[in-house]
């Protein structure tokens, strides 16, 4: 009994013609178990492939090494040569960025033989040749992909995938071109003995007791004479958030009175830096320029993202229940250069969030006002961290 | 009182089963395949606005939360692409890979129509030699990949340098997005999986 099956795309139609096995259960769908004939329909190609059994296996197997390929970028020898440098009978190659070019051999060692003047209906052509854009091939890998799916159609042909070998993606490259960064790497070392060879061994200096700074020393000491263990250690593990009277304990005192004395040891510092006083903030905010180009602050986004989740990651699990909500102004190239607290809870649990260890102290920087991004940045109590352009907190954060 | 809790161990939900384990000398993914990872996953960010909150979606409806537990878990899987500029120095393991394998595809399955439509705009407008800013989604597409890709990759590392202008990460995005119709097939997850490891094999 004569079976035909489709496997229909847009633009790819396999259509495989054959008998069903003697026996076998003919009601419902009955697996086809021999091959009379072959047709591959791409659209756009008035010519459809047309052959037997040869040119089933041969496509298939191209077509699905080929899809591999693709997706890889490692070639797969069964989309090109047979052992032995003989070619498959059904080879695919790129041939640009989107063109792919599917050829099919006019001679198979095959015994039998003709079967041959049926499988390729113009014989005076070498070879039918196709080019096939990206899309027309995966609609022939998903047909491919449908035929070996089908069990009640030549069931012994099914989706075998097995990532290639070392050999293989080894095999990819020259050996020059993989010798060149060990010849390099050992001439350079070479280059680099003989140039320190000739300098002077540095003179053996012990190291000097730094002079201790009471500018330095005291805010500490008399901002926070009640200083909990933990804060000692935040301290001594980041002296640069320590130096800064915004240290946790102080913020709280700062931001109830704008402007106390006991918030300008850092006076040298821009104001940027400096969160003690929220007045300033205020007037940098309103006074820096501000960066307001969507693109670039998308990528200022990413960058404080990346940094705020990464320092997030090194704090205890955090014990907060509300959302804690900053008001944070970027530079361009992504530090943290000041931030505000947007409700009460941001400002409790502040040392919960990485915001005072990633701030940027420009030491002795020039106060000059530079382009800011003003951020909305949310840590939610379920770990999410939201970043939003302040002036237009609805649009979604990426991570 | 309260009881000290025990580690918690990932569940690896049954889908995952559905992908092979690859034969690698070690049991954690290779650099091109976190690299590729995470890349796909960035072509699908630059193609849906709202991809991110698509992909944390996405996890659940795939009941993969016991791999992905939340946004912050999910950039750490995604952060050990060796070129991002915060990579994360830890091993992917290939539970972990396969999460994020059906995550891909699960989302490109969605957007079939879209990749599709673009991927025949691209062919149309190299035939016609017309620049891809002719068409709009195209373009904000590639734009979008380009302003991704340089904000979260590392610009010291040579594989980042090499896409050092417009056009270079423009064929890389629209190869991506090729590589995501693949992903949308009937055997799509196989394919891509096993792609992932081309190479790597022992």
């Amino acid at each position: 009994m004569m079976i035909q099956r489709q496997y229909s795309l847009p633009n790819c139609q396999l259509v495989i013609e054959g008998i069903g096995q003697e026996g076998a259960d003919m009601s419902g769908r009955p697996p086809i178990s021999v091959v009379t004939h072959v047709e591959c329909h791409v659209a756009g190609h008035d010519r459809p492939l047309m052959g037997g059994r040869d040119l089933l296996e041969g496509l298939v197997k191209a077509v699905s090494a080929y899809a591999q390929e693709y997706l890889s970028g490692i070639p797969h020898p069964a989309a090109h040569l047979k052992h032995r440098g003989i070619p498959e009978l059904v080879q695919l190659h790129r041939i640009d960025s989107n063109l792919h070019r599917l050829t099919v051999q006019p001679h198979i060692n095959n015994p039998t033989g003709k079967e041959q003047e049926k499988l390729y209906q113009t014989p005076a052509t070498p070879s039918a040749q196709l080019d096939l854009t990206t899309v027309q091939l995966f609609d022939m890998v998903e047909a491919v992909d449908q035929f070996f799916a089908d069990t009640q159609t030549l069931p012994e042909l099914s989706l075998n995938l097995t990532p290639l070998s070392k050999r293989y993606a080894a095999a990819q490259e020259p050996i020059a071109k993989r010798a060149l960064p060990a010849a390099l790497g050992l001439s350079g070392l070479t280059v680099a003995a003989i140039a320190l060879f000739y300098v002077p061994n540095p003179p053996n200096r012990r190291p000097q007791p730094i002079a201790t700074n009471p500018a330095l020393t005291n805010p500490l000491a008399s901002t926070t004479p009640t200083t909990s263990p933990t804060s000692a250690t935040n301290a001594s593990a980041s002296p640069a958030a320590s130096l800064d009277p915004a240290s946790p304990d102080s913020t709280v005192a700062d931001s109830t009175v704008v402007d106390s004395p006991s918030a300008s040891p850092a006076t040298d510092g821009t104001a940027i830096a400096d969160p003690s006083s929220s007045s300033e903030i205020d007037a940098i905010l309103s006074t820096a320029p501000e960066i307001t180009d969507p693109g670039k602050l998308d990528e200022i986004i990413g960058t404080v993202q990346s940094k705020l989740y990464e320092g997030w990651m090194t704090k205890p699990p955090q014990s907060f229940t509300t959302n804690l909500e900053y008001r944070v102004g970027v530079a361009e190239n992504g530090d943290i250069l000041g931030f505000k607290f947007a409700n009460d809870a941001a400002l409790t649990y502040v040392k919960e969030t990485p915001l005072l260890d990633l701030r940027y102290n420009p030491a002795g920087a020039t106060p000059s006002p530079v382009p800011i991004a003003q951020l909305l940045v949310i840590f939610r109590p379920d770990g999410i961290l939201e970043i939003s352009p302040w002036n237009s907190p609805t649009e979604q954060p990426l991570p | 009182m309260q009881l000290s809790r025990p580690p918690i161990q990932p569940i690896a939900p049954a889908i995952l089963d559905a992908l092979p384990n690859p034969p690698l000398p070690e049991a954690v993914c290779p650099r091109r395949t976190r690299q590729q990872l995470d890349l796909m996953l960035l072509a699908i960010e630059a193609l849906d606005l709202g991809g991110a909150e698509a992909m944390l979606t996405a996890a659940k409806e795939l009941e993969l939360q016991g791999v992905i537990k939340n946004r912050v878990s999910f950039w750490r899987l995604r952060a050990t692409n060796p070129l991002r500029r915060y990579s994360q120095r830890r091993p992917l393991t290939l539970t972990e890979a396969k999460a994020l394998v059906f995550m891909t595809c699960h989302l490109a399955r969605r957007m079939t129509v879209l990749i599709r439509q673009m991927l025949l705009v691209y062919d149309q407008l190299l035939e016609k030699q017309l620049p891809l800013e002719q068409h709009i989604r195209l373009a904000s597409y590639l734009e979008r990949f380009r302003a991704h890709f340089r904000s979260r990759m590392n610009p010291k590392r040579t594989a980042v340098i090499a896409y050092n202008s417009d056009e270079k990460l423009d064929q890389l995005a629209m190869s991506l997005l090729g590589q995501l119709l693949f992903c949308t097939g009937a055997a799509g997850a196989q394919r891509y999986w096993s792609s992932l490891f081309d190479g790597e094999a022992s």
